[in-house]
């Protein structure tokens, strides 16, 4: 009794392995649409150009100009 | 009962396999839509790698472009300032002062390295801009490509190349520009100097919050576009 209860565990171990193989076959576990849209949903792109953005400085020349005053109140 | 027990494993195993007869069928029903689904991801995806490649050839050319404008535009007016130069450094060599020499030589050096440091560093700001502008548009061709309605986008994009290139024109204008002290005697000197400083830090300040300026704030514009498509 104890060997056939083991051959049917087998049985049915190989009938889902095969279940799975042919969904795969058909394409049942690659990315539906819905999936990929999802993926491209990647708010951290956006973020990661808001932070590159936040972070151009245009710059302040006002410093550099400053430091020809002692030479130009020298003149 | 006890045949029932007895049996239900065989009975487990004909419906599994009933199951398992009955599967290729239903998939079979959906795998040309499935099949379709995953040709047009991958098609998708080639076009947006396609754009990102094009975007990119774009960017160093556009970048590589700029960078010979600017030194086309600072070697031409090199040789247009040369007669202005002999001149100032005649007039420099006549001071009786040698210590106002050394200074006036040294400033003269000094405005035209600010000019050349500046210009450089707004150009800079332009390539990081673009690049930035690149990514939103990249982002935007995504979304598009996903059923959302970008012309809004598109148009800020536009607006936004638009005014990175009328600030890149803008920073070419002022590196041809030139600050040259014009004085005829010694006692003028100072205020010569101080006039062309102060000429140098409005241009500078003008470009900076000019030009400079809008081209951040519409790439910026592009950005909140792309923001509110909520993708």
């Amino acid at each position: 009794m104890n060997t056939s209860k083991t051959w049917i565990w087998i049985l049915i171990a190989v009938v889902v392995l095969a279940l799975f193989w042919t969904a795969r076959q058909y394409g049942f576990f690659s990315r539906p649409v819905v999936q990929e849209e999802a993926s491209l949903l990647d708010n951290d792109t956006i973020a990661e150009i808001d932070r590159d953005l936040n972070a151009v400085d245009v710059g302040n020349p006002d410093q550099d100009l400053r430091n020809l005053d002692s030479d130009l109140n020298r003149l | 009962m006890k045949n029932y027990f007895k049996y239900s494993p065989l009975i487990a195993v004909v419906a599994v396999l009933g199951v398992v007869l009955a599967f290729p069928a239903l998939a079979q029903t959906n795998a040309p839509a499935r099949q379709n689904a995953a040709t047009q991801i991958k098609i998708e995806r080639e076009n947006i790698k396609a754009k990102r490649t094009e975007l990119n050839t774009q960017l160093k050319e556009a970048q590589e472009t700029a960078k010979e404008r600017l030194k086309a535009a600072r070697e031409e007016t090199k040789k247009n300032i040369k007669t202005r130069q002999t001149e100032f450094k005649d007039k420099i060599s006549k001071l009786r002062d040698e210590k106002k020499k050394q200074i006036a030589m040294r400033l003269d050096e000094q405005l035209a390295r600010l000019n050349t440091q500046w210009t450089d560093h707004f150009d800079n700001v332009l390539n990081r801009l673009s690049e930035i502008l690149s990514k939103v548009e990249l982002r935007a061709e995504k979304a598009g490509v996903n059923g959302k309605d970008v012309s809004a986008v598109k148009t800020a994009i536009q607006n936004a190349k638009t005014a990175i290139e009328t600030a890149r024109t803008a920073v070419e204008t002022q590196a041809k520009k030139t600050y040259i002290a014009a004085f005829e005697s010694e006692n003028e000197l100072g205020a010569a100097f101080k006039s062309v400083k102060g000429q140098l830090q409005k241009d500078l300040f003008g470009l900076r919050d000019g030009a400079i300026k809008s081209s951040r704030e519409a790439v910026n514009n592009a950005l909140q576009a792309l923001k509110s498509l909520n993708f």
